[in-house]
């Protein structure tokens, strides 16, 4: 099979694992972690470098912040080590070694090695597959991985005051408010 | 015992019950004790994270693994996050037992206030059709009471509390003394317009809630109107729902007449066999595991279904073997909870143009409208209907990358309008809680062991709910509907009640109409456990008018010296 009709590799993910809590049982990691440069806690710096260089490609940073501007990759980072179960890390980081695979083998280069607008027109792609499909309780690491960074964006400071209507105490509820072209999603501190 | 340890009242449970009790007692210049078994929570100063904004949490919405570990069960109620978990239970020391085929959650704020913080706030009267349905259907036990003997109870209780709500002159759906409702939107306007002129025996309407849309000058001592930020878990620093902690606590510490205990559990309930009367409780210091005892003319148990039904079961005297009060051999039995996770939503097109401002911490509500004037399907009793629609958020979940689509993630999206049902069980003999004395827990306690499940009647009644939650999408005009049908766990509605049951004949109840043990007249029980029969609708403001006619009835008897 040539490697470029190859189908997109894909780590599948529970659903549950990452967007609700779960009744699952409690697994302690014991490995060894090895401490980065950068203080990572689960990552290494390469991991994180792709997690920015994608991250940055869904949210760039435009008048308001990108996703590495808020630190969305560190925020990921944590999540690996303190809530993720074992298993749902390993198919995280295995899911970002297939999505680099699949970017060499489609695009002859690792996806941190494509200019920008190659990793736009990459991921624009990739995107437009993966999420115009609807799926049950398993998902592709990519829907995963882009819902993380959206919701996370969305709970930082920056990400919110610089993009939403912030508004942490809307006094009393008005059932009817005109919308004009321009307006923001308001938002409060209820998570 | 030193005089310190009299009192004319013991509350046992600073929640959503016993607060009203001391409140009622202290009003009346009664000297109160309530013995509250986890900490105390004052109003404001102890709600210390309701002003944090969601990038103030380590790690945000999550449920870290170590809080997933300690708080297990708790950790799966819809409103417990970084905000909410100090006033949840911790489950590795207050753990329950379930057999595996018969799973059982238990949601638990052990502080004064209890669950008054983490309630869903929905108040509803239960009518003469809800205190009949027993006695027509023969499930259960007759309530020894009628609509006429609650309602100004009802009245009390909701001009204190404060409820917001429409009066909608449904007979099985009483009305009460409401402040405004919230507003409905647009959407909910357009669908509540094509419910009811298709079923003429539907209604859409604001749902009744314990929230101050409007005050008076004077009215809700120490609360404001509320701010619809819907942070209500975190506690509410403006008072704006009910709990006891903004409301009949203060109230009960105002009068000067208020002992509260916290952190103090109690044992068991002494009970006096020559006088045949309770005389006081035994207790543990939850922390320091010293044990003491209190004393009282009169005891009011307002613990929580499952916590008083354990303290009964504890209570053993050679008069009642299988627990305090337990003549009649039904404690318990017949526990009971909603059945829920069933719904469904979709979208409507248009109104694209319009918004709303807030959010607002309540919803909609389709009253009952199956078997109320006759039995009309192949199951028993009823369902309530709730929901709402808002404009979709921040959806991650679609097609985009890029500037543009990040611009566009920040637009308020398409209309969504979601119904989701919940169902009455019948009362069981088989649903029950016991003690399981081989397990302890830190105290040295007997863990309660719930072995109880939903059974055919609330399955067939599931399947026709899920089919009218379709049917009345449908009917409102919504496309892309989908339903879902999810799991029915026995605790996971919070409205576990039934076992110490109240009733007619003290053969087969615990307690009479006026909450008062059948075997021990200055012992009255009033929580969620003296419930024969649950309805479906949600149960607080029914056991606080219970409360609060009890403690009415118990003045009197105090006052005529017969307790």
């Amino acid at each position: 099979m040539e490697r470029r009709e190859a189908v997109i590799k894909i780590s599948w993910i529970l659903k549950s694992a990452f967007l609700a809590p779960t009744l699952l049982t409690v697994l302690q990691s014991c490995q060894d972690q090895v401490l980065s440069a950068r203080e990572l806690l689960v990552l290494s710096d390469d991991q994180d470098d792709l997690i920015i260089a994608i991250a940055d490609t869904i949210l760039p940073r435009t008048t308001s912040p990108s996703a590495s501007d808020v630190k969305v990759d560190r925020f990921i980072d944590l999540l690996l080590q303190d809530v993720f179960e074992e298993d749902v890390k390993q198919k995280f980081l295995l899911g970002l070694l297939d999505f680099d695979k699949d970017c060499e083998s489609i695009t002859g280069s690792r996806f941190l090695e494509l200019d920008t607008s190659e990793q736009y027109t990459y991921l624009e792609k990739i995107d437009k597959e993966i999420m115009e499909q609807e799926y049950d309780e398993l998902v592709p690491f990519y829907y995963t991985f882009k819902h993380l960074v959206i919701t996370t964006y969305f709970t930082t400071e920056q990400g919110v005051k610089q993009n939403l209507n912030y508004m942490p105490i809307p006094g009393a509820y008005v059932g009817e408010v005109d919308l004009k072209p321009g307006d923001k999603i308001i938002i409060g501190n209820r998570m | 015992m030193a005089e310190k340890s009299k009192f004319d009242v013991l509350v046992v449970g600073g929640g959503m019950t016993g607060s009203w009790a001391a409140k009622e007692f202290t009003e009346k210049g009664y000297k109160t004790l309530v013995l509250e078994r986890g900490r105390e929570v004052k109003h404001i100063e102890d709600y210390s994270t309701t002003n944090n904004a969601p990038w103030e949490y380590k790690h945000r919405d999550y449920d870290t693994k170590k809080v997933k570990g300690e708080q297990y069960m708790q950790s799966t109620k819809y409103n417990f996050d970084a905000s909410s978990k100090q006033f949840f239970v911790n489950d590795k020391d207050h753990p329950i037992e379930s057999p595996k085929n018969k799973p059982a959650r238990w949601f638990r704020g052990y502080q004064s206030g209890g669950r008054s913080l983490l309630w869903g706030r929905g108040t509803y009267r239960m009518s003469d059709y809800d205190f009949k349905r027993n006695i027509q259907d023969g499930n259960g036990s007759d309530w020894p009471i009628r609509y006429k003997d609650i309602a100004p109870w009802y009245d009390y209780i909701e001009e204190y509390i404060g409820v917001s709500g429409t009066n909608e002159d449904l007979d099985h759906y009483p009305d009460g003394k409401f402040l405004p409702p919230f507003d409905m939107n647009v959407v909910e306007k357009e669908v509540k317009k094509k419910l009811e002129n298709h079923y003429t025996d539907r209604k859409l309407v604001p749902n009744r809630v314990a929230h101050l849309t409007k005050i008076k000058p004077g009215q809700f001592y120490g609360r404001s109107e509320c701010q619809t930020r819907d942070m209500c878990h975190t506690g509410c620093p403006f008072g704006g729902y009910f709990s006891s902690n903004s409301s009949t606590l203060p109230a009960a510490k105002r009068t000067g007449k208020l002992t509260l205990v916290s952190n103090t559990i109690v044992d068991s309930v002494i009970y006096d066999e020559e006088k045949k009367k309770v005389i006081g409780v035994k207790v543990i210091d939850s922390i320091t595991k010293e044990r003491s005892e209190y004393y009282a003319r009169v005891i009011f148990l307002c613990a929580s279904t499952l916590a008083t039904t354990g303290i009964l079961m504890r209570s053993k005297t050679a008069t009642f073997p299988n627990g305090l009060a337990n003549s009649s051999g039904v404690l318990g039995h017949y526990l009971m909870d909603h059945h829920k996770n069933i719904g469904g939503s979709g979208v409507m097109d248009g109104f694209e143009d319009k918004y709303y401002k807030g959010f607002r911490p309540a919803g909609l509500t389709i009253p009952a409208f199956r078997n109320i004037y006759s039995r009309e399907k192949d199951f028993l009793r009823s369902y309530g209907v709730y929901g709402g629609a808002k404009r979709e958020g921040i959806n991650p979940d679609q097609v985009g990358i890029g500037k543009e689509f990040k611009e566009k993630l920040t637009r308020p999206g398409a209309w969504t309008m979601g119904l989701y049902a919940y169902g009455e069980c019948l009362p069981y003999y088989e649903n029950k809680v016991e003690m399981d004395e081989q397990k302890k827990d830190k105290w040295g306690f007997p863990i309660l062991k719930i072995t109880a499940d939903f059974k055919e009647n609330e399955m067939k009644m599931r399947k026709d709910m899920k089919e009218q939650v379709y049917e009345m999408l449908e009917v409102m005009g919504l496309k892309d509907i989908k339903v879902h049908d999810g799991t029915h766990i026995m605790g996971d509605s919070t409205h576990l009640t039934g076992t110490a049951r109240m009733g007619k004949d003290p053969k087969t109840s615990i307690l009479n109409s006026f909450n008062q043990s059948h075997d021990i007249k200055n012992l009255f029980i009033t929580d969620g456990s003296c419930m024969p029969s649950v309805s479906y609708k949600s149960p607080s403001l029914t056991f606080m008018a219970l409360t609060a006619r009890a403690c009415d009835y118990a003045v009197k008897e105090m006052d005529k010296g017969v307790f």
